[in-house]
């Protein structure tokens, strides 16, 4: 540790300028879990740098301790020239580094104002709403953002949430952003312009690190890309020395196949009728705020077949998916599984009738953080692994561990806690959960956000092969590629109401799109 | 310049929760301590009084013990609505009825004989603690009614209906005035071995590992423990919550229901009215004894152990040194602050900067 002190901080001495931040041989150890091993890392002035790599190499871990919220086990911090300790957020935020976190964390019951003043009142350095405001407007225009100051943040999309978050970071003079898997709940509209954004703030002498799984996206928007596969550097160079199959490769550590299997009879109408096992009749549902987020959809879904609603987010599918799972009272309308009426039960009466949900928010609805792998393995069926109102340890271990093996999940073990997963290997444990039962129905929402290549695969092969197993598939994505590859039939979704339908075969993907704007009649 | 800093703690060590906690309760002690110290008591006497004698010789040990069972079972009942999320205080009330129940059959089935009786009795009076806990468990489950507040309220109709029955129906004509009850038949008493209640003991420490086992190993466990650690994936799940709130809540009255006829056929033998009551409060103390132990069931054993020493010692110190009456509560009250704002320090680390 010492030696490797001075060592490095010879080499930085001579080190030009240019460098905000300087990592040299971080290692992070949970337990017997190695996150990060000898990392090095170097952040340019006026440089995006991405940090790429699949679910669970490290990246949320190194991000982590920049912002002081992990203390690294070994090695150097290095910023602006000068060897630091950072110790807390406030630490990170007094160095100028602000970090926006994969889930934007701001209090929902407050407004952006107010959400806002929070971090200076944190800071030391009381602001008067008023000048706050005044503040958070001159940002806003200046950056080319839009968001209401008077807004409450409950109201606020996934995109505007970030964009609070972005402005905090300004408001903070941030001189390194760092965000975490920034683009997974974008649509490529919002993407585009968080990333014009992300250019300004560059002219600006500002440095970003942005991390990503996707090679493609890190090929759009970086300077530099540094890869990191299972806690180790592999690669760090400047944009244009990779190609994209290096890259991948870089990453994944192995060529893989990219599109998923489609099974033979994976053709839809076809002359057997299947049973109908989901039926929603004009429903309608409202909002946090009250206003109606869903007006009168109607849909059926067969047994055996994918449904996919196609759409930008924000144009009520959270509703629609929290009221079909039974998370939200319904205003008007009917749900049926397998014919029984569901529509004001609670979710109970739904996993009875075989209904499986991958929740958009696993860490809300999807997983309870502070319980092991096993425990969240049965969470949905844990009376099957009873006998007598006795858990069967053993029983579940088995299942489980057969599970982690089939779902490629990365884990110590069943006892592990499930908040020291990683997202992509969380969202892996929710769909193994939700599959094994053998579902009648099953509600996806935005079932590969935020996993790796290799994981959306597995995940979109899992629902394949659930829909051959004769599970109806209701799959609600804002990734249109997503919703063309799995679907019998899509509908568009735009302001809560279903504009248009189509069948696979005949689905374009231009009038999609268009739709999906509101710019086609019904 | 002086500056004081909150940071969050990320990553927490079992070593540091551990030093934090016993630091936590030494610290609560001392500050009683000192409070009995500004009322003119000696330094040295209250801390033999409260915590040495009650633990070291052997008849105050007795009395320990005898505090340390009905504690340590309303404890027990305490840790289910806890982990799930509920917050029950009314295990002082759920006892008082526990009591009433047990006293009525003794005094209905005066003929019946040992040990049926105090089969019969326990049965009774945990059967009415359990009634006692349905109420805020209905009224929890099906509408959400804030637990804290119907708990709190049912203790004090508890206590009104103790006072109406010794004050009217049970009075006593031969107690010279005092609102007692007669003494419960001889057949309903239950034996004491020197002193000491090998049944109620031996009833605590099987309760111990059956509630363990019923928190880790049971469905209704996980459930339990489910909806304390995130109830909307609980509820997602489909786990009922009427279900968990329910029995959390009923059989937590029905082990303080329980406790309350244990303490009445074991030590009491009649009811009467504040100082002389069967239940003396013992219903708030179980509150801090399952804090203490962190809500883990094995953990009560010396937890409640520690409990009943200090209780047994807070009312040697209030008849020997004249203390106030409050005095017991004002403990546990001390104690309690002091093991929750341990969770603050175990979450967050203070920095304070001095100078420029
Ligand atoms: N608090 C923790 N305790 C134990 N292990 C952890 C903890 N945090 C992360 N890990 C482990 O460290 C490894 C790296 O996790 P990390 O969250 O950094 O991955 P990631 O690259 O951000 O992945 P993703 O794309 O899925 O978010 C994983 O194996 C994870 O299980
Ligand atoms: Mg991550």
């Amino acid at each position: 540790m010492e030696v490797n002190q001075t060592y490095f901080s010879l080499n930085t001495t001579n080190s030009n300028h240019d460098y905000v931040l300087s990592v040299r041989g971080v290692s992070k150890f949970f337990g017997s879990i190695t996150a990060l091993k000898e990392v090095d890392l170097d952040v340019r002035k006026k440089e995006i740098h991405v940090l790429l790599g699949e679910n669970g190499a490290g990246k949320t871990t190194l991000v982590n301790i920049l912002y002081g919220i992990y203390r690294p086990d070994s090695g150097v911090i290095n910023v602006f020239g000068k060897d630091v300790r950072i110790g807390s957020p406030r630490d990170a935020i007094s160095y100028g580094i602000v970090l926006v976190q994969q889930h934007p964390m701001l209090i929902d019951k407050m407004t952006v104002a107010e959400n806002l003043s929070i971090s200076f009142r944190k800071l030391g350095y009381f602001k008067s709403p008023k000048i706050i405001k005044e503040l958070i407007r001159e940002y806003s225009s200046r950056y080319g953002i839009s968001v209401d100051v008077d807004a409450l943040v409950s109201n606020l999309s996934f995109s505007e949430k970030q964009e609070v978050e972005l402005i905090r970071a300004l408001l903070l003079d941030v001189k390194l952003l760092i965000l975490d898997e920034p683009t997974t709940m974008l649509t490529s509209y919002e993407r585009r312009k968080l990333f014009s954004v992300l250019r300004g703030l560059i002219d600006e002498g500002r440095s970003v690190l942005l991390i990503t799984h996707k090679v493609v996206e890190a090929l759009e928007i970086s300077d530099w890309i540094t890869v990191l596969r299972r806690g180790e550097v592999v690669a760090s160079r400047p944009k244009n020395a990779y190609s994209v199959d290096e890259l991948v490769k870089l990453v994944v550590g192995e060529s893989i196949r990219a599109e998923p299997i489609v099974s033979e009879d994976f053709s839809p109408g076809n002359s057997v009728r299947r049973p109908e096992v989901l039926s929603v009749k004009d429903l309608t549902v409202v909002n946090d705020a009250g206003g109606i987020a869903v007006r009168g959809v109607s849909l059926d879904i067969n047994s055996g077949e994918v449904v996919g609603i196609a759409g930008v987010s924000g144009n009520g599918q959270k509703e629609l998916s929290e009221a079909l799972a039974g998370l939200r009272k319904v205003k008007g309308g009917k749900i049926l599984i397998c014919g029984l009426d569901v529509t004001n039960r609670g979710p109970g009466d739904r996993v009875r009738a075989g209904f499986a949900y991958i929740p958009e928010e696993r860490l809300r609805y999807g997983v309870i953080g502070e319980m092991n792998v096993a425990e969240n393995f049965m969470l949905k069926n844990h009376k099957s692994f009873s006998k007598y109102g006795l858990i069967l340890e053993k029983d579940v271990v088995e299942s489980v561990e057969e599970g982690i093996k089939a779902f490629n999940i990365v884990t110590r073990g069943p006892s592990e806690k499930v908040k020291a997963l990683s997202g992509g290997n969380i969202q892996k444990l929710i769909v193994a959960r939700e599959l094994r039962s053998n579902p009648k129905v099953i509600l996806a929402h935005n079932p590969t956000l935020g996993l790796d290549l290799k994981s959306a695969v597995l995940v979109r092969e899992l629902l394949i092969k659930a829909r051959s197993n004769g599970s109806g598939i209701l799959l609600i994505s804002e990734d249109l590629d997503e919703v063309l590859t799995l679907s019998d039939r899509v509908v568009v979704m735009y302001r809560g109401s279903i504009v248009y339908e189509t069948s696979r075969t005949t689905a374009s993907r231009d009038v999609l799109e268009r739709a999906m704007l509101g710019l086609v009649n019904v | 310049m002086f500056e004081l800093k909150v940071l969050r703690r990320y990553e927490v060590s079992t070593k540091l929760k551990l030093t934090v906690y016993t630091l936590s309760f030494v610290v609560g002690l001392s500050a009683f301590t000192l409070l009995e110290v500004s009322y003119g008591a000696d330094l040295y006497e209250v801390i033999s009084k409260l915590l040495i004698k009650p633990l070291t010789s052997y008849s105050d040990f007795q009395v320990t013990i005898r505090y340390a069972i009905p504690i340590g079972i309303m404890s027990l009942g305490l840790i289910l609505p806890y982990r799930s999320g509920i917050y029950s205080i009314g295990a002082e009330g759920q006892m008082a009825v526990g009591v009433i129940f047990a006293a009525w059959t003794a005094y209905s089935l005066i003929d019946l004989e040992s040990p049926y009786s105090i089969v019969v009795a326990l049965l009774a009076g945990t059967f009415g603690g359990l009634l006692w806990g349905l109420i805020p468990g209905l009224l929890k489950g099906l509408l959400n009614v804030n637990e804290v507040l119907i708990t709190l309220m049912l203790n004090f109709t508890a206590y009104s209906l103790t006072d109406y029955l010794i004050y009217g129906p049970w009075r006593s004509p031969k107690a010279y005035g005092f609102p007692l009850t007669e003494p419960i038949p001889k057949s309903f008493m239950m034996p004491s071995y020197d002193g000491i209640h090998l049944t109620n003991l031996i009833i605590f420490v099987l309760l111990t590992v059956v509630m363990n086992t019923v928190i880790k190993k049971t469905v209704l466990g996980y459930q339990i423990r489910a909806y304390g650690l995130n109830p909307t994936a609980a509820y997602s799940a489909g786990i009922s919550f009427l279900k968990v709130a329910l029995l959390c809540l009923a059989i937590s009255g029905a082990l303080a229901g329980l406790a309350g006829s244990l303490q009445l056929i074991a030590v009491h033998g009649r009811l009467g009215p504040k100082s002389w009551s069967v239940t003396e409060g013992l219903g708030y103390t179980a509150i801090v004894s399952a804090w203490l132990a962190r809500l883990e069931p094995w953990a009560v054993l010396p937890s409640a152990l520690l409990l009943g020493a200090l209780v047994n010692g807070g009312l040697t110190i209030k008849a020997v040194l004249g203390q106030p009456e409050g005095i017991v509560s004002i403990m546990n009250g001390i104690i309690l602050l002091s093991i929750i704002s341990a969770e603050f320090f175990i979450n967050y680390r203070l920095v304070i900067k001095v100078g420029r």
